[in-house]
C-alpha cells in the first residue's frame, strides 16, 4: 500500500499512478464478500436450503479479524446488492449486515479467545442470530416465509466455518501480511 | 481478535476523534438509508423489478460458464450409471410398451372423438405457442425465495408472467425479465399459486408453494377429502395463464388435514426449460387440416364448420 505523505501534486507520475492503483485494492474485500454471497445463487436446488451462507461467514471473519479492511458502512451497499441477487425485499441484508458486524465487533472487544476453536464456538450464536434476523426483517418487509430454511442454512454455514476461516487466514497471511510459511 | 489490535487507551488525538465521529456518522447515515429501503420495499415491492432483472443479467452468465465442467461431469456419471442397469431398464420398458399399446387405441379414439365434437361446437382454443427452450443458469439460496435463473431474456421474447415447464411438468412462471436472463418463480415458492384439477375426479384445486420440497393442495368446495395418494394434478387453465393439461404434481400425503403433493418437475433434474406464451392471451383458431370422417357424426341438423 502506497502512503502519500506528501501533497499529491508533488508526487511523480509513477507515484501518482501507484497511489491510485493501491487505492483500488481497498475495493477487493468488498468484491470478495460479494462473490461469497454469489455462491448462494449456484443452480443446485436442494430440497431444503442447504447451500451455506458463505457471505455471512465471511462478514463475521472480516468483522472479527480485519475490521479495517471492510468498514461497517460498506455492509449497506453490499447488502443492497445481496438483496437484489437473492430476491430478498430490498433493505433486508442492507440493515442486517451492518448490525451483524457491529455486534461481532462489540463482542470481540469485550471477550478474549486464545484458540481459533473459540472463534468457531462464538460464531454459532452469531450466525444463527444473523439468520434469524434475516428472517425477521424478511417478514417485516415482505410476505410471511417459514423460519426453518434460514435455520438449516445457518447450520450448514456453521459447519463450513473452519474451511472458510482457513482460506481467509491463508489469503490474509499470504497476500496482506506477506508471510510465507 | 482484530488485527491490528484495538487501542486500549481512551485518549485520542483531535484527528482520531474527528475520524471516529465521521465514521459513526457514516454508519448512522447508511443505516438510515437501509431502513428507508426496507420500509419502501414493504409498501412498493415492485419498484425494484428492473434492478433485480439487471442483477439476474449479471449472475446468469457467471454460472453459465462455471456450469460447463460440472454439467459435463454430472452427465458422464449419469451415463455410466445408465449403462450398468441398461438391460433391466430395457426389460421394464418392453413390458410397459406392451401395456401401453393396448391403451393407445382407446386414447387415439378418444382424442379423435374429442376433436370432432369441438369442431362441431365451434370451440376455439388458445394456441400453446412456445417462446423457446432455455438453460437453467442460476438459482436463489432457497431461504426466502425459490427461484431459478434461465439464460434468456427480453431480447429472446421473454416477458413477465409466461408459464415455464419441463418435459415432466410445470416448473413455474417468469417473474423478472432482464436483457439476457430471467427469473422463474418455481411452483414451490411461497408466493406461487397454480389452479389445478384432480385428474381422477375432475375436482378443481389450488396448488400453493411453501418454500418446502412438497407443495400444499387447497381443495375448494365441500368435497375436500376426495383425493387419494397417487392422484395426479394437472393445470386447469383457470386464470388464463397456464394451459390446461400440464402435469403439476402427484398427491403424496393426505394426513393431518393438510394435503401435500410432490411437484412433477424437479429443477435439480432439469437442465433446460420450455417457456410458453400465456395461454389465455393467444386466441387464434386452431388450424387443423385433418379431414373429418363423414360417417362418424351423430345427430342430424348440426351445422359442420
Amino acid at each position: 500500500m502506497v502512503k502519500a505523505d506528501r501533497p499529491f501534486r508533488s508526487l511523480s507520475t509513477g507515484e501518482q499512478v501507484m497511489l491510485l492503483v493501491s487505492g483500488l485494492f481497498s475495493v477487493v474485500p468488498f468484491l470478495v464478500a460479494l462473490l461469497a454471497f454469489l455462491i448462494g445463487t449456484i443452480p443446485l436446488f436442494p430440497p431444503i436450503a442447504l447451500v451455506p451462507n458463505v457471505g455471512l461467514v465471511l462478514m463475521f471473519l472480516f468483522a472479527l479479524y480485519r475490521p479495517s479492511q471492510l468498514p461497517v458502512w460498506a455492509a449497506v451497499p453490499l447488502g443492497v446488492a445481496v438483496d437484489l441477487l437473492h430476491s430478498f425485499p430490498l433493505g433486508v441484508h442492507a440493515v442486517a449486515l451492518p448490525l451483524f458486524m457491529l455486534a461481532v465487533q462489540w463482542v470481540d472487544s469485550k471477550t478474549r479467545r486464545l484458540h481459533w476453536f473459540g472463534d468457531w464456538l462464538i460464531s454459532i450464536p452469531f450466525i444463527m442470530a444473523g439468520q434469524a434476523l434475516l428472517w425477521l426483517l424478511s417478514i417485516v418487509a415482505g410476505p410471511s416465509v417459514p423460519l426453518l430454511p434460514f435455520l438449516t442454512q445457518g447450520l450448514t454455514s456453521i459447519a463450513i466455518f473452519p474451511f472458510v476461516a482457513f482460506l481467509f487466514v491463508s489469503v490474509q497471511r499470504r497476500f496482506v501480511d506477506r508471510i510465507s510459511s | 481478535m482484530a488485527w491490528p489490535p484495538r487501542r486500549i487507551s481512551t485518549r485520542r488525538t483531535h484527528r482520531e476523534r474527528t475520524q471516529a465521529v465521521v465514521a459513526s456518522g457514516l454508519i448512522i447515515m447508511f443505516l438510515v438509508i437501509a431502513v428507508l429501503l426496507l420500509i419502501g420495499s414493504r409498501y412498493f415491492p415492485n419498484r425494484v423489478e428492473p434492478l433485480r432483472a439487471a442483477a439476474a443479467d449479471v449472475t446468469a452468465p457467471i454460472w453459465r460458464v462455471l456450469q460447463v465442467p460440472v454439467t459435463a461431469m454430472s452427465n458422464a456419471g449419469r451415463n455410466i450409471s445408465a449403462y450398468w442397469d441398461a438391460a433391466e431398464r430395457v426389460r421394464v420398458l418392453q413390458n410397459r410398451e406392451q401395456l401401453y399399446q393396448e391403451r393407445r387405441v382407446e386414447f387415439e379414439e378418444a382424442v379423435r372423438e374429442n376433436r370432432e365434437l369441438r369442431q362441431l361446437l365451434n370451440v376455439v382454443d388458445p394456441n400453446r405457442a412456445r417462446v423457446g427452450t432455455f438453460a437453467i443458469s442460476g438459482a436463489t439460496s432457497g431461504t426466502y425465495a425459490r427461484e431459478a435463473l434461465i439464460g434468456g431474456g427480453y431480447k429472446h421474447g421473454l416477458r413477465n408472467g409466461q408459464p415455464v415447464r419441463t418435459a415432466t411438468g410445470l416448473i413455474g412462471r417468469t417473474v423478472e425479465v432482464g436483457r439476457n436472463a430471467t427469473r422463474i418463480l418455481l411452483v414451490t415458492d411461497a408466493e406461487s399459486r397454480v389452479p389445478v384439477r384432480v385428474v381422477r375426479t375432475g375436482l378443481p384445486a389450488l396448488v400453493a408453494g411453501s418454500n418446502d420440497p412438497l407443495v400444499r393442495v387447497d381443495l375448494t368446495g365441500p368435497t375436500s377429502n376426495e383425493v387419494q395418494i397417487g392422484d395426479r394434478l394437472i393445470t386447469s387453465g383457470d386464470g388464463g395463464l397456464f394451459a390446461p393439461g400440464v402435469l403439476v404434481g402427484t398427491i403424496v400425503d393426505t394426513d393431518e388435514g393438510q394435503i401435500l403433493a410432490r411437484p412433477a418437475a424437479i429443477p435439480s433434474l432439469a437442465q433446460y426449460v420450455i417457456v410458453e406464451e400465456p395461454w389465455g392471451t393467444n386466441f387464434e383458431p386452431i388450424e387443423d387440416d385433418r379431414a373429418l370422417p363423414d360417417a362418424a357424426l351423430p345427430g342430424d341438423g348440426i351445422v359442420r364448420p
